[in-house]
């Protein structure tokens, strides 16, 4: 599977939470090679292959981080608020696009320096502060625009050194990639085993979308693929994995301990560099909902590392995309996810 | 697109060297030219007559942008600002190297910031550029220290007529001057095209000095802040609204009679002009009026939004206003 250019479709696809039309449809394509394909009541993207026994359920959200129109002030502005956890340091004079009835091109507003005092110096612009610039009056931006319509920051995918690359969205379609490619080795190794695949929507505003996909699986076993935090220049060592060191393990009160202990066995025996997560409580991402959702669940949470979260430039290394599919395949055919 | 090709070159000040070479192969060929030892080009225009008085029109080739000032032993770039940039267009942003190769700008997760770090960003001292390297060793692959780092912006069109990218300050001015050098002029004139402008108005005294003339008329672009929620005098000047005359900014006060003039002749040519209701900013004025024996200076300015950033948004009919009086202001002043 070509990663590289699978992780840039995916995430050069519009779909903040709520509005995931455009990438459930990607998805339904990627997966229907690998078994029957269908979207549930919530939009999740469900794939279901013909494998035998009680089946392992594969996780990974599809919606991604941005902002949602509110209003249209009188000079044509759009009033906006965030939809997901965008980081709201980025917002000043960023390009967007609106998708309205049509996609629209804007930028977000940014004060100049004359109103600027000097306690607002180098303060993030909130959502609510936020204008969106359409360059339209009030009465065409009407026309074209309704609240609740979603805004994407415009953002491109760049190859950077070695094998990392920038990007928007990589949370969570990294993660999709990742699992893309472990049913592609699975069905390469003729795996029997029965697999569901679950691409939610509505990850980065609860979660909602993985809790019924769970439930509907009957799934007695999980494996939840987001991303994690990389090391950076000004993060706490201890609080993130590394870039390009491998799939990071998930190990919370909240996931099987077993389980984790077997991944981490299958990464040791294959030869699958690996990093340990651990995590006191909840892990923050799908796992948390979709283990109790319907008569509970064991499972497991594995991670990309990621670096610069909810900014239209995350960056991850595809070499982590390619081991953690590797791995999870691996984990699935020792017979870990019994 | 001419405006746009200006804008998508790469050139902060002291680096005036690839807009200079873009603008000399736009000269129309009865066009004389000179660069002066700082990098400033010089132009000289034959109109139908020879002037009665010496006409300097002008633009800066140079943006804002930063400069590599270190590498760090796990392959970040620092960087410094090569001119006024506000920290908040500069996060989350990707950026352009000399080679052309791309970097990102982040800092650690929105989710791991501890206190005021969520609404606050970091200095450009704190920040650095993430071009996927893991050591020294491999970043010095692609960037060296004192190269130049570019806002990673294209040059869209959007809304009703209005533009967005980078560098438009003051490559439209740039282009009015090309599009100026390239008509027929009643009379003679010179055009300047300057570097340095936004580190302190380096390039244009000296330039303004060699050529000695009686009138310059700066083309700029000036800061606008007509959006939802600034009122009254705040905005400043009016995207739409037309050309930017001041009568005083923070670098220079202009001369009141000759302010007068040029809002009148601007009105009886049917030109829109507006001025600006706050005393901000400033320009290359500030150097020219005051070099040699002094000359007559005026400003003619594009209104543009979130100047300084990646995303400045102008709208074309201003940039048509100002080129019309421009050209109207040569004319008279030559006389």
């Amino acid at each position: 599977m070509d990663i590289l250019n699978i992780l840039k479709r995916l995430s050069e696809c519009d779909g903040v939470s709520g509005a995931e039309g455009e990438i459930s449809d990607v998805c339904a394509e990627l997966l229907k090679p690998f078994g029957k394909t269908y979207k549930d009541k919530l939009g999740n993207v469900i794939c279901e292959t013909d494998g035998e026994g009680d089946a392992v359920l594969l996780s990974a959200h599809m919606d991604r981080v941005g902002l949602i129109v509110t209003d249209i002030t009188n000079e044509g502005f759009l009033n906006v608020a965030s939809c997901g956890g965008i980081d709201e340091r980025t917002l000043c004079a960023q390009q967007v696009t609106v998708h309205a009835s049509q996609n629209l091109k804007g930028v977000i507003i940014s004060t100049p320096p004359h109103l600027q005092d000097g306690q607002n110096e180098r303060k993030a612009l909130k959502p609510d502060e936020a204008l969106v610039d359409i360059g339209l009056s009030k009465e065409k931006a009407e026309q074209l625009v309704t609240r609740g319509d979603r805004i994407t920051v415009d953002s491109q995918f760049i190859q950077l050194l070695s094998d990392r690359v920038a990007g928007s969205a990589f949370d969570d379609r990294a993660g999709i990639t990742a699992i893309l490619y472990a049913a592609e080795l699975l069905k390469k190794r003729k795996c029997a085993k029965k697999i569901i695949i679950a691409f939610a929507t509505r990850e980065e505003v609860g979660g909602s979308g993985a809790k019924v996909a769970s439930f509907n699986s009957g799934a007695k076993t999980l494996i939840a693929v987001d991303v994690s935090f990389a090391v950076t220049p000004d993060s706490k060592r201890e609080e993130c994995g590394e870039l390009g060191k491998g799939p990071m393990i998930g190990v919370s009160a909240s996931l099987d301990y077993e389980a984790s202990k077997e991944l981490k066995a299958v990464a040791i025996e294959k030869r699958i560099p690996y990093q340990l997560e651990v995590m006191g409580g909840l892990t923050g991402t799908d796992a948390d909902g979709m283990t109790v959702a319907a008569g509970g669940m064991r499972s497991s949470l594995v991670s990309i590392p990621l670096r610069y979260m909810h900014t239209g430039v995350e960056v991850v290394s595809l070499s982590d995309i390619e081991n953690t599919g590797r791995l999870i395949a691996e984990y699935i055919i020792s017979g870990g996810a019994e | 697109m001419m405006l746009k090709e200006l804008c998508l070159i790469n050139g902060t000040s002291g680096r005036e060297e690839k807009v200079r070479e873009y603008i000399i192969s736009k000269l129309p060929a009865d066009c004389e030219y000179r660069v002066d030892s700082l990098g400033n080009l010089i132009c000289g225009k034959k109109g139908k007559n020879r002037a009665g008085s010496k006409v300097m029109l002008c633009a800066h080739m140079d943006e804002v942008g930063f400069i590599v000032t270190y590498i760090t032993d796990d392959g970040m770039l620092k960087i410094s600002p090569v001119g006024g940039i506000d920290e908040r267009v500069v996060f989350g942003r990707s950026v352009v190297l000399e080679n052309g190769k791309k970097g990102v700008i982040g800092g650690k997760a929105i989710h791991q910031t501890v206190g005021d770090e969520a609404e606050k960003l970091p200095k450009i001292s704190d920040m650095y550029v993430d071009i996927g390297a893991s050591s020294k060793k491999e970043a010095e692959t692609l960037a060296n220290i004192g190269e130049s780092v570019y806002f990673d912006s294209d040059y869209i069109e959007f809304g009703d007529g209005f533009i967005k990218s980078k560098a438009i300050d003051d490559r439209a001015g740039c282009k009015i001057l090309i599009d100026l050098l390239s008509s027929r002029a009643e009379y003679d004139f010179t055009a300047c095209f300057f570097v340095q402008e936004e580190i302190g108005t380096r390039g244009s005294g000296p330039a303004a000095f060699s050529v000695a003339p009686d009138y310059a008329v700066v083309l700029e672009s000036t800061t606008a802040s007509d959006i939802s929620g600034v009122e009254g005098n705040k905005k400043v000047c009016l995207l739409g609204g037309g050309a930017v005359v001041s009568y005083m900014d923070r670098g220079t006060v202009y001369d009141a009679e000759l302010y007068r003039r040029t809002m009148s002749l601007a009105k009886e040519h049917g030109i829109k002009v507006q001025t600006k209701t706050v005393v901000a900013g400033g320009n290359d004025a500030a150097a020219i009026h005051k070099s040699g024996a002094g000359v007559k200076t005026v400003t003619v300015s594009v209104p543009t939004r979130y100047i300084h950033s990646p995303s400045s948004v102008a709208k074309a009919e201003d940039i048509e206003s100002v080129k019309k009086l421009a050209s109207l202001l040569c004319g008279e002043f030559a006389k």
